[in-house]
């Protein structure tokens, strides 16, 4: 298999009033070809702000200081802004977002946000362009999909605003596509609809998915490999079966034992004791040390590195030495 | 849209009559009349009680009202007291520069204060942002009268760039284009002058709007699409900043065209701005009256106008 996307030892951080934070440390992934690759994590974590810094629409505050993010081989950090419009946003990574009722321009016809982007990087005609826009929205199974054109986003049903936000992201056959918890706004049924087709549109148009959530179902559902972000580092990266049937961090068990399950009656659910620690206020050594029920001294004085195991890599002293303790 | 915009033209009748009613009302509470100017020693008081009995004005302001009301929907405005001039004949021949100064204003307004506002937004916080901050406040703060003034020294006095007053060369008896070039060279400083304040206002505006809507999310859509900047200022935030500066748009009709009547004074611009307040001080009910009938009309133009661009402009209004 061959990686579209590699992300290396990236960090962003940000500049505010109180001082600079960092939002994400030295982070590394690569995402495959033709893969969905899901990265988990609770607000605040990183993850929206890993995809963002991808797609460098980071708030004006927002600082990469270290990193590269490599896209077929070029590191495309390097670009300049006019490079990034030009040759990378929109028809080599998309990106797709959380809130379906605001990511749409009111004011725009639906055909008028499908083909612009199109028409700017693929310099095509507008006719063509049109025709292009009824395919993909035919493609992401939306009904009379010629009237759909000629209406705003006002007069469309979440699910279907979602759908075009999808068709926008896909319009130009981009390699990679990122999705913001695309589903998080939607109520269950629909996103159930939503998942089914972006994996279908994932499988028809070579296309690989970089998957942003905290829902854990959702993972299951649609990911190939998982990583799991605690503030703003990743703490496991392994393949999606493997993890579901034995989480090896501390807090990957926690959120897992956290996950509601249909079969069996608890009184009490398990959760995580404690709650994230703020930007400002990170704990020496591991970051997860003030909520881990594994802990140990050394914890408290060093972060761990991310140590390999067999099926991926673990950040816990747990599994310096493979697991093998 | 049609059914829309004449529901609002037969909403705005009973509107007109209204404000037509109190604004008469309220004439008549101030004190004096007419006839006070006519008063000298050499007329007795029963002569003057007789001539106010035959003009009408010892009737209830209710039968005067209704007096009016009906030769005005006849299409007969009156005529002055003092002088016995036909009224409408006075108001058409200063309307018409009035409204070439209002209209030049208004347009100046919009075409200056939107791309500073665009530009400001864009380039936050930067000298440029800084320069045109300093210069909207001035712009509201320093009254209409003394800017004139300055400017007619600045530009008339020492420059001599523009006249100081006035709207044609009296003694150069132009024709055609000629003509036009004079007017409009005479135009520039009252335009500017009574603009002003309304450059500030939408300029303002339309920065703290664009910098909202550059914070949305379909901005960041947009971005994230790769669309040229151009693209994403002018087509996708400038067209969804500008739905609120339309409220301006209409509320700024009214507004010129009062701000007029200084202006007017102060650059000798021959419009309805001298006759205005002469009227007022003079009592004649009938002038004021319809300067206030067009005043009241423009207002209701103002706010029609603005309902229908937002119309035009937002598809969720249009429904």
């Amino acid at each position: 298999m061959s990686v579209v996307l590699k992300v290396e030892d990236l960090s962003v951080e940000f500049k505010t009033e109180r001082g600079i934070f960092k939002a994400v440390e030295n982070i590394s992934f690569e995402l495959e070809e033709k893969k969905t690759l899901a990265i988990v994590g609770e607000s605040g974590s990183g993850k929206s702000v890993t995809a963002l810094a991808i797609m460098r629409l980071l708030a004006q505050n927002g600082k990469i200081p270290s990193g590269k993010v490599i896209f077929k081989g070029n590191d495309i950090l390097k670009y300049s802004n006019k490079d990034m419009q030009r040759k990378i946003l929109g028809q080599e990574i998309s990106m797709i977002f959380q809130e379906p009722m605001t990511s749409l321009n009111p004011i725009l016809k639906i055909k008028e946000q499908l083909m612009e982007g199109l028409i700017q990087h693929k310099n095509i005609s507008k006719a063509k362009a049109y025709e292009a826009a009824l395919e993909i929205l035919t493609k992401v199974g939306i009904p009379s999909p010629k009237e759909r054109l000629e209406q705003f986003p006002h007069q469309l049903s979440g699910g279907m605003r979602q759908r075009v936000m999808i068709a926008m992201g896909l319009i130009c056959e981009p390699s990679v596509m990122i999705a913001d918890e695309p589903t998080t706004a939607l109520d269950v049924s629909i996103e159930a609809q939503i998942l089914k087709l972006i994996e279908e549109l994932k499988e028809n148009m070579n296309t690989s998915i970089l998957f942003i959530t905290h829902d854990l179902n959702v993972v299951y559902d649609i990911a190939d490999d998982v990583i799991v972000m605690y503030c703003g580092q990743i703490i496991e990266k392994r393949d999606v079966d493997s993890i579901f049937e034995n989480p090896l961090h501390p807090y990957t068990k926690g959120l897992l034992g956290a996950m509601p399950k249909i079969n069996e009656e608890v009184e009490i659910l398990p959760t995580i004791e404690g709650t994230v620690p703020p930007i400002n206020n990170r704990p020496k050594g591991c970051y997860f040390n003030t909520r881990c029920n594994c802990v140990m001294p050394i914890c408290k004085e060093n972060s761990p590195k991310l140590y390999k195991v067999d099926t991926g890599e673990v950040k816990c002293f747990l599994y310096e030495n493979g697991g093998n303790i | 849209m049609r059914k829309y915009i004449a529901r609002r033209l037969l909403e705005s009748i009973p509107v007109i009559i209204g404000i037509t009613i109190l604004s008469f009302a309220i004439m008549q509470l101030a004190p004096g009349d007419p006839l006070a100017s006519f008063i000298n020693p050499n007329i007795s008081m029963e002569d003057i009680e007789a001539s106010r009995e035959a003009m009408g004005l010892n009737d209830p302001w209710y039968v005067q009202y209704f007096n009016w009301i009906t030769e005005v929907l006849k299409g007969n405005f009156g005529y002055t007291y003092n002088g016995n001039h036909e009224i409408k004949q006075l108001i058409m021949d200063r309307l018409p520069n009035t409204i070439i100064l209002t209209l030049t204003s208004f347009i100046f307004s919009f075409a200056v204060g939107v791309p500073i506002g665009v530009a400001s937004a864009v380039k936050k916080n930067t000298a440029f942002d800084y320069t045109f901050t300093i210069f909207a406040l001035v712009g509201v703060a320093v009254p209409s009268f003394f800017f004139g003034l300055l400017m007619v020294y600045l530009f008339a006095l020492k420059l001599g760039i523009f006249p100081s007053g006035g709207m044609i060369n009296m003694r150069a008896g132009y024709t055609g284009l000629v003509y036009i070039q004079d007017v409009i060279h005479h135009l520039v400083l009252p335009a500017f002058v009574l603009s002003l304040s309304n450059i500030a206002t939408v300029s303002r505006f339309t920065r703290s709007n664009m910098l909202d809507v550059l914070k949305e999310d379909y901005i960041r859509t947009a971005r994230a699409k790769g669309l040229r900047n151009k693209l994403i200022v002018y087509k996708h935030a400038l067209r969804n900043a500008l739905i609120p500066v339309i409220t301006i748009f209409g509320l700024s009709i009214p507004f010129l065209f009062s701000g007029a009547y200084i202006t007017e004074s102060i650059f000798n611009w021959p419009g309805m701005g001298q006759l205005g307040i002469q009227s007022i001080a003079d009592r004649e009910y009938g002038v004021i009256m319809a300067l206030n009938l067009i005043t009241a009309t423009l207002v209701l133009v103002g706010n029609l106008m603005s309902d229908i661009l937002y119309a035009l402009t937002d598809p969720r209004i249009r429904g």
